[in-house]
């Protein structure tokens, strides 16, 4: 922005955040944190707001790092703040990538928050030792690749599923004969129960020939019938 | 034939500048989620024909997806 002079009295006020490496503990975190306040005393400037934001996934990989602790800084000062900031955080290889923006020139540096006041908390949601992406991760070597399902599997699956259900359609039919057997067979029994209570005997052989010969012809039916089903 | 291409109505939309008529509609290189409004899928910027952005908040645009960029909240290529 503005290179005007600074009234006395005035800061700029500028906000930096910088990313930390993901798998970073709490000591390494503070040791950043502690360096950068001790920065602001320094040179007069003062930290108005501390926000810590957690691990966030990098939009590309910096350093070979996929993912990338966010921490992100409010303050007052003069160009010699930024510098001594910068400089902190260029000497630390925990930080990976850092950028300061100016907001405002002239700000008034009465009645405002001091640093005291203002503290990065780093409790807040720190996960430390998240698994870092390695190439074999990223090009899916370590695992098992994705099972794959396309539009032609799935018709592939489905054609399986109905030549399945014709099959079982087959069971039936013959199941279906056998149960017509079956019935013939009591139908006889039923015949000679009859012929037991006191019917004459021709009648009952009659009867049971005529039921012979009614499951007989259900038998023919029923071959005629898988025929047709077999060759489809 | 000249009068009836002036008289007929505007189609689509020709509005002002949505950053300029509403408060809401901040500019903030720090949300991420909303500055993927301003890219394509090729993470380029989006022009300002499409955004509808006027000159003044175009240019707001493209400093904050640059910083965007810069702190790997944006991709630079997709």
């Amino acid at each position: 922005m503005s290179r005007a002079q600074l009234a006395p009295g005035h800061a700029r006020e500028y906000e930096t955040i910088y990313i930390l490496r993901p798998n970073l503990d709490k000591d390494q975190a503070n040791d950043v944190a502690t360096r950068i306040a001790d920065a602001i005393k320094g040179t007069e400037g003062m930290l108005t707001e501390a926000e810590f934001w957690g691990q966030r996934r990098l939009a590309y990989p910096i350093d070979r790092h996929h993912r990338g602790t966010y921490v992100y800084i409010k303050y007052l000062g003069r160009g010699e703040t930024v510098s001594e900031i910068e400089r902190q955080l260029r000497l630390v290889d925990t930080v990976i990538r850092y950028q300061t923006v100016q907001l405002a020139a002239n700000v008034p540096l009465e009645g405002r928050a001091t640093a005291e006041d203002v503290s990065i908390d780093y409790e807040l949601d720190f996960q430390p030792d998240e698994p870092e992406q390695t190439y074999e991760r990223e090009l899916g070597l370590d695992a098992p690749p994705p099972e794959r399902r396309r539009r032609d599997d799935r018709d592939r699956d489905r054609n399986k599923g109905d030549a399945a259900k014709s099959d079982g359609a087959k069971g039936d039919a013959a199941k279906g004969g056998d149960d017509a057997k079956a019935e013939a067979a009591k139908g006889g029994d039923d015949a000679k129960a009859e012929a037991a209570e006191g019917e004459k005997k021709a009648d009952k052989a009659d009867e049971a020939k005529a039921d012979e010969a009614k499951a007989d012809e259900a038998k023919a039916d029923e071959a005629k019938s898988e025929k047709p089903g077999g060759e489809s | 034939m000249s009068e009836d291409n002036d008289d007929r109505p505007r189609r689509g939309r020709r509005r002002g500048c949505r950053f300029c008529s509403e408060d809401e509609a901040v500019i903030d290189y720090k949300d991420a989620q909303a500055m993927r409004y301003f890219i394509t899928d090729r993470g380029k910027i989006v022009a300002r024909r499409n955004s509808g952005a006027c000159a003044k908040h175009q240019r707001a645009i493209t400093t904050a997806v640059k910083r965007a960029r810069a702190i790997a909240l944006l991709p630079y290529t997709n």
